[in-house]
């Protein structure tokens, strides 16, 4: 190999160190950020790349965010803290953060679902007495102050809010024979009309309906969720006996309304199913794409075929696409069923200068930011006023206007650590119901039942 | 100064020369605990406290959030009885072997048939795949992920040859991230084995050689027993790389479709990061942290054995 | 060559018959297509890079070089800096305390020295999942959430294969040498610098490609433990491509591109000391 010599330094030595040499130098080149001393630092976490449409606009938003601070407030300078990665990243990261004080971000974004988790582990500073002094939370309707709301106190709120609907293509509908507009009144209809797009059809996915468990609990908020909310037993978890449901006339409906999709071939193909994102799958390819006739998915669409987003591009998006509520089972008042979950704003209760982080979250709150938020993240925003602005219905027509009128019936998912375990049961459920279409109702509900039953033990579930 | 000599030399087992001299010279020897200081200090400040931590952890009530976040206590046995009445976990269990077996098979037999091809092709064929298949190993798993993602999805690469939707991923998952692992694996294997294929020293194959004897017979008989330690180390290891690499399933399939590719180290990070239980999670990668020490301690049984003479050249 | 390609049966015999000839013929064939096996998968990769239309499916590319233009400015080019960054740290930590550590291991008398070496190997198939809180605990209690703190743990992670490798190594370096210079007064690091580290370059040379590339590929550590949005290393740029509400699938192909390439350089540039680098046998062996 190498030759037994005197004792210099082999060449290969030298190569490897000149490379170091190269490579610590390069990176010895990077600047140091630096932040002026006398300054209040306002930290705030956020998501740059999961809440926003486009990476672009996260970074838009968020540096006129932060310029915005730093001039209406001289003395103190906002700095942004990206929380990397998808919404159980998120939350992970945000929990590690929140257990020491030193790393706890002064201001932080965070979904709705796990807002109660953080106020039982005693993160987050109430704030009443800074939300009355406020000219945008007195429209918030109940429904939203419901979710950052604990025993009496406002502890988070809303930087914006998705909730679904039905979104169908007028072309294929007419093609079919079917009506248009269309105003499903129950499931049964939009069975039939999945049905008959299947047959008159060819070629197009007669309707998506999120199933699996790669887009996580977004998968049941999107999806199953809806149906279930519109079913004739919408319980989940159980307040009176404190269990998780797991056999219900209305999970009997909502796996019935899956059966009849998957197993009559009227459902998405895997792939796209169980993709690493199934939830943007209808925005970015099968609706724009004219591959699909009915789709049950989120508002966030909206705005995002617009000039401005352009995630894709789609101009005939308002002549093609049109939207409906989802209606409840047999139709019954008020016939709108949706979820609704967002992303809320909250300040921690370890922070040294709560007065500052508040100004933070009154500039992230005021007209111009909720707005270019709920149009370039496709929320509904917190404060009806705002959700009510030509400049935001205009953005992403008819889909905003009917995301702003059907939001006041929206329920919120359980906002309980265990929601997640049987969400990933549901998910599993309505997974193995795509893959596999020969499964019963029965057979789903018993996969739910197992899978919930052997997390969380028999003392914790229950039949309805 | 030659390898083969010399590995082939340790082989014999003239190896306890070593052993003897430091025997030698019996109480502390100073210069050479200095010398192992460093490495000791970060290995224990860094990994055997972390890792200690993990397992007290594993008895304990401890949320990634709520109330038992920061306030957590120890419970006892309460996790590990119910790690026995967890159906998941056994399946998991089970899972995690298929996985591991199909990768230490599928790695070593396409490491080792890379490394017996490399030794006798053409020299730039050698250089062309072996650069491939080092830059396979060498890719950021999740570069491997997102490859392997597109590569067996409807549409992808492998669709164009497998009948039916082509969907393979979601039909075989399994199967889709072993061939992953093997792919992302084998070079590393490759490199193994050839340097221990390099130090079969020549003289007894060219003396099987002159014997006449069928050259897979040489392989069979000959390279490969005097292999064996190389084999033995390299089985060892990709098991340990397979059972630590979470990023590639996490990634592919998050555990689905159907639980089928929930290997331990992906249900563990499941449980603590999903589902926020940190001491269930911690108590499943305390049995991973297990499963690698059985692993290590039959690797070390084996090892130890004498080298087995090959019958060949105890003929000669 | 250096004269030790001759495992098989020797391939230069002095007559070349046609069924030696059909053997290197069949060699060659089975070799080449196992190379294509392995470039496959990579296939999309290279498509969807310089394709304006990237998507998960194969197919033929609308022409256009934004991707690979965007994957090395802006952010991708501090995420690449910031990766080097801290895989040379860890490089760096594993291969020194790994090659001191190693000379100890193999020449000198450490006690329970078998059971260390066992110890020490099944570090290596501990799932870093489990050690994220507590590292992120003392991380965070140590104020060292940043880069070059997770280069030092990533580069301790890689430690006990460093160890193994370089012991390995340095146990077939003839100790008649060290005795030589030994005779000339020369200091235990005088030698390890100058006579066994060089004889032992292939297995060192194979540890820090090792622990570079452990480094260079991490995920999981680098998402927990670093903040900073200037200090983000590729894999979690690459991953948040891929979580966004809309995947840049050109973008990630070009990144993961531009990103394998210094490993592809480094491998070039070390191949030759790495050879026969990972004679890992014999080991442990008493």
């Amino acid at each position: 190999m190498h030759p037994v010599g005197t004792p210099r330094m082999p060449r290969p030595y030298v190569k490897i160190a000149s490379l170091l040499g190269t490579a610590l130098l390069a990176a010895s080149m990077l600047p140091a950020s630096g932040l002026a001393a006398d300054k209040t630092i306002v930290t705030v976490a956020y998501s740059p790349t999961y809440v926003f449409d486009t990476n672009d606009l996260a970074a838009k938003w968020w540096t006129s965010v932060k310029e915005q601070f730093d001039t209406q407030y001289p003395n103190a300078e906002m700095k942004l803290v990206p929380i990397e990665g998808n919404y159980d990243d998120i939350v992970n990261k945000l929990s590690l953060l929140y257990r020491s004080p030193a790393t706890t971000p002064d201001v932080v974004q965070i979904p709705t679902p796990v807002v109660a988790q953080w106020v039982a582990s005693n993160y987050l500073l109430p704030l009443d007495s800074y939300v009355a002094n406020t000219d945008w939370y007195k429209d918030f309707p109940q429904v939203i102050r419901d979710e950052g709301t604990f025993d009496g106190k406002v502890y988070a709120v809303s930087s914006g809010e998705n909730d679904s609907m039905l979104y169908y293509n007028k072309d294929m509908f007419k093609k079919a024979g079917l009506p248009v507009p269309w105003n499903p009144q129950n499931w049964d209809d939009i069975l039939t009309a999945a049905r008959q797009i299947h047959a008159k059809v060819p070629d197009v996915v007669p309707m998506w309906l999120m199933a699996g468990t790669t887009a996580g609990s977004v998968g049941i908020e999107m999806g199953a969720g809806n149906l279930l909310y519109g079913s004739s037993d919408p319980t989940i978890y159980d307040e009176a006996t404190q269990k998780w449901v797991v056999d219900s006339a209305g999970l009997r409906e909502t796996l019935g309304f899956y059966h009849s999709i998957y197993s009559e071939g009227l459902g998405a193909k895997l792939s796209d199913l169980f993709s690493p994102t199934p939830h943007t799958v209808p925005v970015t390819d099968i609706i724009p794409n004219q591959k699909v006739a009915i789709v049950l998915g989120s508002n966030f669409y909206g705005g995002q075929w617009g000039k401005v987003v352009c995630a894709p591009c789609w101009d005939k998006a308002t002549e093609v696409e049109g939207v409906a509520p989802i209606p409840h089972v047999k139709g019954q008042a008020p016939n709108v069923a949706t979820t609704v979950a967002g992303w809320d704003y909250a300040v921690a209760a370890v922070t040294p200068h709560p007065k500052e982080a508040f100004d933070a979250v009154n500039v992230l709150s005021n007209r111009r930011n909720s707005i270019d938020i709920a149009n370039w993240s496709g929320f509904v925003p917190g404060s009806s006023k705002f959700a009510n602005d030509p400049e935001l219905i205009d953005f992403g027509p008819p889909v905003n206007e009917l995301a702003s009128k059907i939001i006041q019936y929206g329920r919120i998912l359980p906002p309980l650590p265990d929601f997640e375990v049987w969400s990933k049961g549901l998910q599993q459920t309505t997974g193995t119901m795509a893959q596999h279409p020969e499964t019963s109702v029965d057979d789903a509900i018993g996969i739910l039942k197992d899978y919930v039953t052997n997390q969380l033990g028999d003392d914790k579930v229950e039949t309805k | 100064m030659n390898n083969a000599v010399v590995a082939a030399a340790s082989e014999s087992g003239k190896k306890v020369r070593l052993r003897k001299r430091s025997a030698d010279h019996p109480g502390v020897d100073i210069p050479g605990m200095v010398l192992f200081l460093p490495a000791a200090l970060l290995l224990l400040a860094l990994f055997v406290l972390p890792v200690g931590y993990a397992f007290y952890l594993g008895f304990t009530d401890i949320t990634l959030i709520g109330p038992t976040a920061v306030h957590f206590h120890f419970t006892g046995i309460k996790n590990v009885l119910r790690l026995g009445r967890d159906t998941l976990f056994w399946k998991s269990l089970w899972l995690t072997a298929v996985f591991l077996a199909g990768s230490v098979v599928g790695v070593t037999v396409v490491g080792m048939a890379l490394a017996v091809l490399m030794q006798r092709s053409a020299a730039w064929l050698r250089a062309g795949v072996g650069a491939v298949s080092i830059v396979a190993w060498m890719l950021p798993p999740i570069t491997v992920a997102v490859v392997w993602y597109a590569f067996t999805t409807t549409d992808g690469a492998l669709s164009l040859v497998t009948p039916g939707d082509g969907d393979s991923l979601n039909h075989f998952p399994m199967l889709v991230v072993t061939l992953a692992n093997v792919w992302a694996t084998a070079g590393f294997s490759m490199l193994i084995l050839s340097s221990g294929l390099r130090a079969v020293p020549s003289e007894v194959i060219e003396a099987a050689v002159m014997e006449g004897a069928p050259r897979w017979r040489i392989f069979t008989s000959v390279t490969l027993p005097i292999m064996r330690p190389t084999i033995v180390t390299n089985i060892l290891l990709v098991t340990l790389l397979s059972l630590a690499n979470f990023a590639l399933i996490y990634i592919m399939t998050a555990g689905g479709s159907d639980n089928s590719t929930d290997i331990l180290p992906v249900y563990s990070y499941q449980q603590g990061f999903v589902f926020k239980k940190l001491g269930y999670g911690a108590l499943l990668g305390d049995v991973v942290v297990i499963i690698a020490t059985v692993f290590a301690y039959l690797y070390v049984r084996v090892a130890r054995q004498r080298p087995v003479r090959t019958r060949l050249a105890d003929g000669v | 060559m250096s004269g030790n390609g001759t495992a098989g049966v020797a391939p230069k015999a002095e007559t070349t018959s046609p069924v030696q000839k059909r053997a290197a013929l069949l060699t060659n064939l089975l070799l080449a297509c196992l190379g294509l096996l392995f470039l496959a998968p990579m296939l999309w990769l290279f498509l969807a890079s310089v394709d304006e239309h990237a998507s998960w499916s194969l197919s033929l590319p609308t022409f256009t070089l934004d991707h690979l233009a965007q994957a090395i400015s802006g952010r991708f080019l501090r995420a690449l800096v910031n990766t080097l960054y801290m895989a040379l740290v860890a490089t760096v930590i594993s291969t020194v305390a790994g090659t001191l550590g190693g000379y100890a291991l193999s020449r000198r008398r450490i006690p329970m020295r078998d059971g260390l070496m066992v110890a020490v190997l099944f570090l290596t198939g501990i799932p870093i999942a489990i050690m994220i809180i507590p590292v992120f605990q003392m991380f965070s209690s140590l104020g060292w959430l940043s880069l070059i703190p997770t280069g030092v743990f990533l580069g301790v992670t890689s430690l006990p294969f460093a160890l193994w490798l370089i012991k390995t190594a340095m146990d077939s370096v003839p100790k008649e040498l060290e005795e030589a210079a030994q005779i000339e007064r020369a200091g235990v690091l005088q030698i390890i610098l100058y006579v066994t580290a060089p004889l032992a370059l292939p297995g060192i040379a194979a540890a820090a490609i090792f622990s570079f590339i452990s480094a260079w590929g991490a995920f999981l550590v680098p998402l927990v433990l670093i903040s900073d949005a200037n200090e983000l290393p590729g894999p979690i740029l690459i991953y948040g491509q891929i979580s966004a509400s809309q995947t840049h699938y050109g973008d990630i192909a070009a990144f993961s591109i531009v990103y394998s390439l210094p490993v592809v350089v480094l491998y070039i540039l070390m191949s030759r000391p790495f050879a026969g680098g990972f004679l890992m046998s014999g080991a442990v062996k008493g």
